[in-house]
């Protein structure tokens, strides 16, 4: 799996997740939740499939994958920063 | 708002997963006619286009369990029987499209790739070289030629009809009763 693809699906797990948070303690619309939970869901799923793809991921950066919410984000910084694990 | 969730969910199953089905159909026939002339460098591009098309109509494909859920819930049918059969067919079929098939031409890419004079390997090959997980393409680039390209035309094979199971479910819809 590609980093660019990794980025993506980073972003998606965390705007989602923010919106979906958003929705539910203001105007809780049944649509936003309707796209945003599957949507979040989704993310969530490809970012844990590309951390444990990845031939350059430790055993820990695969675990802290499965963090939700943050996990994408995680992963991509510890894959992508040289002083990183 | 639930006739929008299922036009998208209708319209990203036919422009995302027809494609994926087409251009992995396509995939070993355009294999073994590489393998069977390795200067060959048309069919290569053909190859990497086919292998292109599988892997970001893969990812646009992400939008059809989206909407589909977006669908079922507004709808109120997530409970339903035909509707788990589906999901967990589906389930099945992306696991086999991400991590067998796309993995596998991906893996005869880059072997390829590494065999053929010219230096134009495409960026995608190189990563998806770098990226596959290790110890496991040098014992299958020992095979016999032919049995790669037979069994990603099996793995093809099993997606699509996993496919074509979800897509009947999704029309008989087995036990419903919201109507035809």
């Amino acid at each position: 799996m590609q980093l660019r693809s990794l980025r993506a699906a980073a972003l998606v797990e965390l705007v989602s997740l923010v919106v979906l948070l958003v929705n539910l303690s203001t105007v809780h619309l049944e649509p936003v939740t309707a796209v945003m939970g599957p949507a979040h869901g989704c993310a969530y799923l490809v970012v844990v499939v590309a951390a444990w793809r990845s031939a350059s991921a430790t055993a820990m950066v695969r675990i802290l994958a499965l963090l939700p919410g943050v996990g994408g984000l995680v992963v991509l910084r510890l894959l992508t920063d040289p002083r990183s694990v | 708002m639930t006739k929008l969730f299922l036009s998208l969910h209708v319209l990203a199953a036919i422009v995302a997963i027809g494609p994926v089905t087409v251009a992995a159909s396509m995939f070993s026939p355009a294999l073994r006619r590489v393998r069977r002339d390795p200067g060959d460098q048309d069919a290569l591009t053909t190859l990497r286009t086919l292998h292109r098309i599988c892997r970001v109509y893969a990812a646009v494909g992400l939008a059809v369990p989206v909407f589909g859920f977006a669908t079922a819930s507004s709808l109120g049918v997530l409970g339903s029987p035909w509707l788990i059969v589906s999901i967990v067919l589906t389930a099945a079929a992306a696991a086999i499209l991400a991590l067998l098939l796309l993995p596998a031409q991906a893996r005869e890419l880059a072997a390829l790739g590494a065999a053929a004079p010219v230096p134009a390997l495409s960026a995608t090959a190189l990563s998806h070289a770098v990226d596959a997980p290790p110890g496991r393409s040098a014992d299958r680039r020992d095979a016999p030629a032919g049995r790669e390209a037979a069994r990603l035309a099996m793995l093809t094979g099993v997606f699509n009809l996993l496919w074509a199971t979800v897509t009947v479910l999704m029309i008989v819809r087995p036990g419903s009763t919201t109507g035809a």
